[in-house]
């Protein structure tokens, strides 16, 4: 309907802006298992663009977002719940390319023990972004779903920091690794745990719009 | 237009406009409070439909109010008129919304005592029972509506940002109802004391003959346009979030209520129907419009449990009720007085 012309153009923007989020954790889990299997290779450089280019992507589309809801005062009750969120998850994004840079830069040597652990660790901080996207599109849709969503973005976020001192304690564990080595790997493996602190962050705030709601 | 005439229609014109300055805020006051509509867009609604209103439906509640007192010079409708108007324009000037009713029964009240005709107490009576009645009636019209979109949005959930569109499409439409209440149910007060006393040509309008009531309903309709376009900012805030923070959904019920409202006491259609079907009957009185906004203002808040919303500003609100007709009954008997014993005119 030509009234909803901008309305419709807003949602789909927003709903890009998710689905490039869901994407892009699909494509860095993807690449990590490449690195770890084959190290940098022209795969796992052609991920990394990919994501960049998802990131480059939602960067527009944010503001885009950002443009029109204040240009048309659209939501003006929620509009500064919306623009926080969208901040909130376009960091994660950030995080996403800035982590698989420093594989491709540092090329680190990460011993095959540490393997599956990290994978582990990688998987859990994807389910998590993955449940605050789903939380993201249950905000827009007013479905009252958020809850059960926030809800496993606190537990996978949980998940990840148990996993991630498991995999720190072994690292540091080991016998054969000099200081720097270890440092350098658990570096890695806080960079992904960050992933999932900023997704919690992100839940909280939208914890509390769920509860201005209720009123 | 004999100049004379003219002149002595002024007085009604300048309250059609403090009217209009008045009580956009309660038309639109709320959505432009809650950023739903722009300032624009509201005054261009309401003053095409505030119009429309006086013209179509502004007769019968105009029957009534000409009907407690049968002023029956020019110079003593100029009067009435004007200390309405004055009285109305120094209470908005102080930011608390007022009601031209209010304003206007104070006057003719002035002008009886005055003259020393009588006053119709069973109309005072019901006019000023429908004062205290409208605000409870807007009260529960606004819980009900309210607990109604709640239901309907728990049971069918609309997205956020197609649920804004929607509640804009709802507030143009319940603007445009709204403004066309409040033409039709305030126009008396603009233009009831001239009913008897101004009798214009009847003027031939594409084939359709206009009345000198439809005219004079149509030059006060503008009147109240022409305020709109002016309106009172410091009194729409008031309104739009003063006295309780507002959702745009609120927004939305606000304006509905004091539509419907304003709509039961003004339709005449409605009445007929009524008597047709052996209901009870609703009076066509001219209705604090004023009123009607607080009282839905009032049922949201108690919907909510009763938070939020600021009793200071209310009662500051409700001493305006009170004062206004007054207010308005002193100064049309002392300008009664001055306009019969200084200029010589006569007055009754």
């Amino acid at each position: 309907m030509i009234f909803f012309k901008k309305t419709h153009e807003i949602d789909s923007k927003i709903t890009e802006f998710l689905n490039n989020i869901s994407e892009a954790g699909l494509l860095y889990v993807r690449a990590i298992d490449i690195f770890l299997e084959k190290g940098v290779t022209e795969e796992f450089h052609k991920k990394r663009q990919d994501v960049s280019a998802l990131e480059a992507r939602n960067d527009q589309l944010r503001r885009d977002v950002e443009a029109q809801l204040y240009e048309h005062t659209l939501v003006p009750d929620s509009r500064a719940d919306v623009l926080q969120l969208l901040e909130g998850v376009d960091r994660i994004i950030n995080k996403y390319e800035s982590n698989l840079y420093m594989y491709e830069i540092e090329k680190p040597k990460i011993p095959a023990g540490f393997h599956e652990g990290l994978r582990a660790l990688i998987r859990t901080v994807e389910d998590c972004v993955e449940a605050l996207v789903l939380s993201s599109r249950a905000f827009f849709a007013m479905n009252g779903e958020i809850e059960d969503s926030l809800h496993k973005v606190m537990f996978f976020e949980k998940q990840a920091d148990q996993q991630g001192t498991i995999l720190k304690n072994a690292i540091f564990d080991d016998k054969k690794l000099t200081l720097a080595h270890k440092l350098q790997i658990k570096s890695f493996e806080q960079a992904a745990e960050e992933i999932s602190d900023i997704a919690e962050d992100v839940a909280d705030s939208l914890t509390v719009v769920s509860v201005k709601r209720a009123f | 237009m004999d100049f004379l005439v003219l002149f002595f229609l002024s007085s009604g014109l300048f309250l059609g406009w403090t009217l209009g300055v008045n009580n956009m805020c309660n038309v639109f006051g709320t959505a432009i409070g809650t950023q739903m509509l722009s300032h624009k867009k509201a005054i261009a609604i309401a003053c095409v439909f505030v119009v429309l209103g006086a013209v179509m439906s502004g007769h019968g509640v105009s029957t009534t109010l000409s009907d407690l007192g049968n002023i029956t010079t020019l110079p003593g409708a100029f009067i009435v008129a004007l200390s309405a108007a004055f009285s109305l324009y120094l209470v908005t000037k102080a930011g608390a919304p007022a009601s031209a009713t209010q304003a206007i029964v104070g006057s003719i009240i002035g002008w009886s005592l005055f003259a020393h005709v009588h006053v119709d107490v069973w109309l005072v009576g019901r006019i000023v029972a429908s004062w205290f009645v409208s605000p409870l009636l807007a009260a529960v019209f606004a819980f009900i509506l309210l607990h109604l979109f709640k239901i309907y949005l728990k049971a069918r959930p609309i997205p956020m940002l197609y649920r804004d569109a929607y509640i804009r499409m709802g507030l143009v439409l319940a603007g445009a109802f709204s403004a066309y209440a409040l033409g039709a149910n305030n126009i008396g007060n603009v233009m009831a004391p001239f009913l008897n006393v101004v009798h214009l040509p009847t003027l031939n309008f594409f084939g359709i003959p206009v009345l000198s009531n439809s005219q004079l309903f149509f030059i006060g309709g503008l009147s109240i346009a022409v305020g709109i376009s002016m309106y009172a900012r410091n009194v729409m805030q008031t309104v739009g979030n003063g006295l309780l923070k507002m959702t745009p959904i609120d927004g939305l019920v606000v304006v509905l209520t004091y539509g419907l409202v304003l709509f039961l006491f003004s339709s005449v259609s409605l009445h007929h129907f009524l008597v047709r079907c052996s209901l009870p009957t609703i009076p066509l009185v001219p209705l604090s419009s004023s009123g009607a906004v607080v009282g839905a203002i009032l049922g949201i808040s108690l919907f909510k449990g009763g938070r939020g919303l600021k009793i200071k500003e209310l009662f500051k609100i409700m001493c305006s009720w009170i004062l206004v007709p007054v207010i308005s009954a002193a100064v049309c008997f002392l300008a009664l007085f001055f306009m019969k014993n200084v200029f010589g005119q006569e007055v009754f």
